[in-house]
């Protein structure tokens, strides 16, 4: 299990300076594996193939086939394997293709996983890793899109990280394998190769509970996460040449949140706009307006609005980009959010 | 292993009647299971091999020490440190969540090959659970992973009302082990010598790197499925009664005192050993200090700031209500 | 010391029971867990066996009754001074264990499906609560912003008439009279940063104070901006409509601050009607000079001069009125919008400090400003902090017309076309090229001799130009 020395198969190792959020998963995982033989990378395809978005390419050539494991399709063996290597000493990074998948293994995932530290009054940690793509936008087929995002972070003892940058992917992906609590890393299926930006090289951490601004502005705030930040950040450009200066808050984290930015925001604006790409009912939008009354509600000048996906399952590829927030129905709300006079 | 057995079932029928008093919640009685439990946890090495029981399991599982009654009276109590067997002790606590355990029992496992230590993990898990997916996914990757596991199957005819024929139309619960591509064996669960036997030699298997083991040992539910249940509504007339004549504790004794290693003083002593067990852990669990404000330990290694939050705002409330 | 035995919820969410036979009568002994009574629940029958050992003192309730949970059961005298001899204590609990230990599943046996059916057959209370009648009354409708600040000045909601949607009292319906207390804040910090928002009847949202940063045109309808070509958000309903579109961008923005100076300021106009052709024929002089600075000169470079000079003799004009603060802000230098139509929309890039600019610098700017507006090249810092305003609206071919004040400037000039017009002359009416000049003013601040001698000096200096290149 003595790791080989780092070899660089991914061109992403390179100083790039625009590299891809999925290059910047592939290498992070690459520099945790060779820093701690405990972690260990396993799901379905993650192995032979590199991971159905690659991102988990070349790691069985350098780590061997004892820690970058093909698993059989079952998410819940995937995930309740997770939980006995944990409790054996192991750092499992496990990795559900699409996060909608994760329904046939929510039972391990809430059940379990999310609890045992707690039922066992602190005898085990679990310092799991469950990377798993979600969201909408590329036409894939029923069930590959869904934001459940809303259902993770109703479950007491997860961890629930959204990067939007590949920066944060590196930052937050390396301290959540370091985390000793388990983690759901969300990754954006459009942003694998939609994101693109600068990744600082060597040992990189973004602490958990740190919100972002991914702009600046006194008018409005779009409260946002994972590639939701980017089409925000296009809406608060398009309001910009309009006069309209909107600042975009990037949660990073949803579990743990950043109460004291978003009461910060709405203390300073008094408007704000949260975007989600999921059902809204029940959502996570709808927490962050719970605790925006809760800790911010004198210094509303309007109500706070959601801009989401629909109370219907993620739909077929014809209609998801009427389903998926895009930057002219942010728009839209941020210019008929600020006509409201207080 | 009568000493435990005897301990066992007394143990059992002290929370049944504290639990009729009002002193605790629910609980699953042991009788009838309790040569299953104890033949083959005395298999184990408990300084490497683990096991992780369904609910029923830890009222016998003294081959791993005595804490595992007390933490398991703590657990009937509602106390959290009921979940905590403190390192070393290789004992999960009970489960809820029917064969999801198997599923940890197989990662674990896998953790012990991959870290090269030459131990077991026994995980128990009923008749009923063995229709769960969870039993399946676990059954094929252990067979994929050749891990050492011993699959434990404690067939005791029933899933609360739902009998073994509803469970499975296959010929036993052994035979799964076939689709696995492990071995099976069936024992009879009432017979301690025989567990212990089979079990063995899984765990032979299992140390040795040849892999899984799926062991269905055949018993019978003596008493309801747990203080909440009534079986009378459900258990054919009659099939009780022929069960009881193979009660282990009456069996085996017979067994023992026809080879002159058992008589009425040892099971006299092994009576008060057992009630002195489960007294002993009572009085251990109910003199556990226990602040409401715990509610928020052991979530996460560190809480966040809005558990923080939260605690504060209850010590607050509750400093109030007092 | 007594013991209370209470009957417990033993079955996960049972309310009740039903005494089926007592196993023990007042006086017996009995040893802790030896069963004193079996009942009958919801679920099953069960034996209730004795928390502690001891002598029953009493017992409730007869063969076939109901016990809640939580009721009194027995009273068992845990005093063990009258306690059988302890050696037949222990060989009975020994014989109990062993006994339980093979008639365990006997203990759950009903007594027979007769009090099943009795049990089924009891007859339970149906009420159905009636529902509470509830007085339908309504607390004023108001923003927590707006809340706070009502609370802040003790000013009771319910006294106030909203103007806002649905009657909702908006932040500009408190009275201004009462203005905030500077008493330290019960709510809290995050009350306090409230108190940014800004007393009325000033601009009370975010979107008014951008008025300065993105100004509204003056006179002439504007384009539409940009259309995004978005659907609309409701479909046109009955009323007489081909197309519903929202209000929204730079629209908005106008209409918004259009609505304050008609509503707000009383306005005051003054005209003049000029012979432009010294104008014409010093500007057709200095585009001939060769002068990089005088290449592409418009009349709007003397327009801008003129304003400046004219602004900078009368700097009371040179202010913005508070009314609500009860305070004129006269401003340091001469900040003059010039209202172009740019891609974008109609925009008012300013042309700070004209008070400084010499003729030939002046010219320089305003033609690189307008330039740089026509192409879109202006962003929002070349839209702050205007004075004045001027409106060219004869670039367009308007003859005359009525400009409104940009809030909160106090002046906005207007320059009517250059056309060929009667002209009276040393006496006589000559076909000249002459101009129509306005000054829209805020009468609150300015009166009418200090308004026509605003719009006097600029008529002046533009019928002898010369003036703007000698300067004074």
């Amino acid at each position: 299990m003595s790791p080989e020395p780092a070899r660089s198969t991914n061109p992403a190792s390179t100083a790039d300076p625009t590299m891809t959020m999925v290059s910047a998963i592939n290498d992070t995982l690459r520099a945790e594996m060779a820093r701690d033989e405990r972690v260990m990378v396993f799901g379905e395809d993650v192995a032979l193939s590199g991971g159905v978005f690659r991102a988990t390419e070349g790691l069985l050539e350098q780590f061997g086939e004892d820690r970058v494991v093909d698993m059989p399709l079952a998410e819940a063996a995937i995930l309740g394997a997770a939980a006995g290597l944990a409790a054996g000493g192991m750092v499992p990074v496990p990795e559900i293709q699409f996060l909608g998948f994760s329904y046939q293994a929510m039972h391990q995932l809430a059940g379990q996983i999310a609890r045992f530290r707690y039922r066992t009054w602190g005898r085990f940690e679990m310092p799991i890793t469950i990377r798993t793509p979600f969201g909408g936008g590329v036409r894939t087929p029923e069930l590959h899109s869904d934001s459940l995002e809303g259902q993770l972070t109703n479950i007491a003892g997860l961890k629930v990280v959204t990067p939007a940058t590949a920066a944060d992917a590196k930052g937050l992906l390396t301290e959540a394998i370091r985390d000793p609590d388990p983690v759901v890393f969300l990754e954006p299926l459009r942003g694998y190769r939609g994101v693109k930006g600068p990744v600082p090289r060597g040992e990189y951490r973004v602490p958990f509970g740190k919100a972002r601004w991914a702009t600046a502005g006194n008018d409005v705030t779009i409260i946002a996460w994972s590639y939701q930040v980017e089409v925000a950040l296009r809406a608060a450009r398009s309001l910009a040449e309009q006069g309209v200066e909107a600042g975009v808050l990037d949660l990073r984290t949803l579990v743990p949140l950043d109460v004291e930015q978003i009461v910060e925001a709405v203390e300073r604006t008094g408007r704000v706009v949260v975007v989600e790409e999921a059902v809204p009912t029940g959502g996570f939008a709808a927490e962050i307006i719970a605790t925006i009354n809760e800790h911010a509600f004198w210094s509303l000048e309007a109500p706070p609005v959601r801009v989401s996906g629909y109370d219907t399952p993620y739909p077929v590829g014809q209609l998801e980009d009427t389903y998926v927030p895009d930057a002219r129905r942010i728009e839209h709300a941020v210019l008929a959010l600020l006509e409201v006079q207080p | 292993m009568m000493c435990e057995m005897i301990k066992g079932r007394i143990a059992s029928d002290r929370l049944w009647s504290l639990q009729r008093q009002g002193q605790i919640g629910t609980i699953a009685p042991i009788d009838g299971q309790e040569a299953t439990t104890v033949g083959s946890t005395w298999a184990l090495d408990p300084a490497v091999d683990w096991v992780i029981p369904q609910y029923r399991e830890s009222l016998a599982l003294g081959r791993f020490g005595p804490d595992v009654l007390d933490r398991f009276a703590a657990w009937a109590l509602g106390h959290p440190e009921g979940g905590h067997l403190p390192d070393p002790i290789r004992v999960f606590p009970p489960q809820i969540s029917l064969a999801t355990q198997i599923l940890h029992a197989v990662g674990l496992a896998w953790s012990l090959k991959l870290r090269g230590i030459a131990g077991a993990v026994l995980v128990f898990f009923g008749d009923g659970s063995s229709s769960e997916g969870d039993f399946y996914e676990a059954g094929n990757l252990a067979g994929v992973l050749e891990v050492p596991v011993i699959f434990l199957c404690s067939n005791n005819g029933w899933a609360i009302s739902t009998p073994t024929s509803r469970q499975t139309a296959a010929a036993s619960f052994a035979a799964k082990a076939e689709a696995f591509g492990i071995p099976g064996v069936t024992v009879d669960g009432m017979d301690p010598i025989a567990v212990h036997e089979v079990v063995s030699a899984a765990r032979d298997r299992a140390v040795t790197g040849k892999g899984a083991t799926l062991i269905e040992a055949v018993n019978y539910r003596l008493n309801a499925h747990t203080t909440a249940d009534d079986p009378t509504r459900y258990v054919p007339a009659g099939e009780l009664e022929a069960a009881k004549e193979r009660d282990p504790l009456v069996t085996f004794r017979r067994q023992l005192e026809a080879r002159g290693l058992w008589d009425r003083d040892r099971q006299a002593d092994a009576e008060r050993a057992g009630a002195a067990a489960i007294d002993n852990a009572w009085n251990w669990a109910t003199a556990l200090p226990l602040e409401q404000t715990a509610l928020f330990d052991h979530v996460f290694a560190a809480p966040t700031q809005r558990q923080r939050r939260q605690r504060t705002d209850l010590a607050a409330y509750l400093g109030v209500e007092r | 010391m007594t013991h209370e035995f209470r009957l417990a919820d033993i079955g996960e969410g049972l309310e009740e029971a039903e005494i089926i036979e007592w196993r023990v009568a007042i006086g017996d002994w009995v040893a802790r867990d030896q069963p004193i009574v079996e009942v009958l629940t919801d679920k099953s029958n069960a034996e209730l066996p004795a928390p502690v050992e001891g002598r029953i003192v009493s017992l409730s309730g007869a063969v076939g009754d109901i016990v809640e949970v939580g009721e009194l059961i027995a009273v068992i005298d845990g005093d063990t001074a009258d306690a059988p001899a302890p050696t037949e204590s222990n060989d009975g609990q020994t014989a109990e264990v062993i006994e339980t230990a093979a008639s365990a599943p006997d203990r759950p046996r009903p007594a027979g499906g007769i009090q099943t059916f009795q049990h089924a057959a009891r007859p339970r209370p149906v009420a159905v609560a009636p529902e509470p009648v509830i007085e339908r009354t309504r607390r004023p409708k108001a923003s927590p912003t707006t809340r706070l600040e009502a609370a802040r000045r003790g000013i009771d909601l319910a006294t106030i008439d909203g103007t806002g949607p649905g009657g909702r009292i908006l932040l500009t319906d408190l009275d201004p009279r009462t203005p905030a207390t500077a008493s330290p804040d019960p709510e809290g910090p995050a009350a306090q940063d409230v108190g940014r928002s800004p007393s009325p009847p000033q601009p009370p949202s975010v979107v008014a104070q951008r008025a300065t940063t993105a100004p509204p045109p003056v006179t002439e309808p504007s384009p539409a901006p940009a259309a995004t070509s978005s659907d609309p958000p409701t479909a046109p309903d009955a009323t007489f409509a081909a197309r519903i579109e929202p209000l929204r961008g730079i629209r908005r923005v106008i209409a918004q601050n259009m609505t304050q100076s008609w509503t707000e300021i009383p306005h005051i106009h003054a005209f003049a009607h000029i012979d432009a052709e010294p104008l014409l024929d010093l500007r057709r002089q200095l585009r001939a000079s060769g002068r990089a600075e005088f290449d592409g000169l418009t009349p709007l470079a003397f327009f801008a001069a003129a304003v400046a000079r004219s602004v900078r003799a009368h700097p009371q004009a040179n202010a913005s009125l508070h009314f609500a603060k009860g305070e004129i802000a006269h401003h340091e230098h001469i900040n003059i919008g010039l209202a172009v139509a740019a891609p974008q929309g109609l925009v008012v890039p300013v042309l700070r400090q004209a008070e400084t600019l010499g003729f030939a610098g002046m010219a320089a700017q305003v033609r690189a400003l307008v330039d740089h507006a026509r192409r879109g090249a202006v962003d929002a810092s070349d839209f702050r902090d205007g004075t004045v305003t001027i409106t060219n609206f004869g670039s367009l071919g308007g003859e005359q017309a009525l400009p409104l004040i940009r809030p909160p400037e106090s002046i906005i000039f207007g320059f009517g076309s250059i056309d060929t017009r009667p002209f009276v002359v040393d006496e006589a009416v000559v076909a000249r090229k002459t101009m129509h000049l306005v000054l829209g003013a805020d009468h609150r601040l300015l009166d009418g001799d200090i308004t026509t001698a605003l719009l006097n000096h600029v008529a002046a200096d533009l019928a002898n130009p010369i003036n703007l290149i000698l300067g004074d």
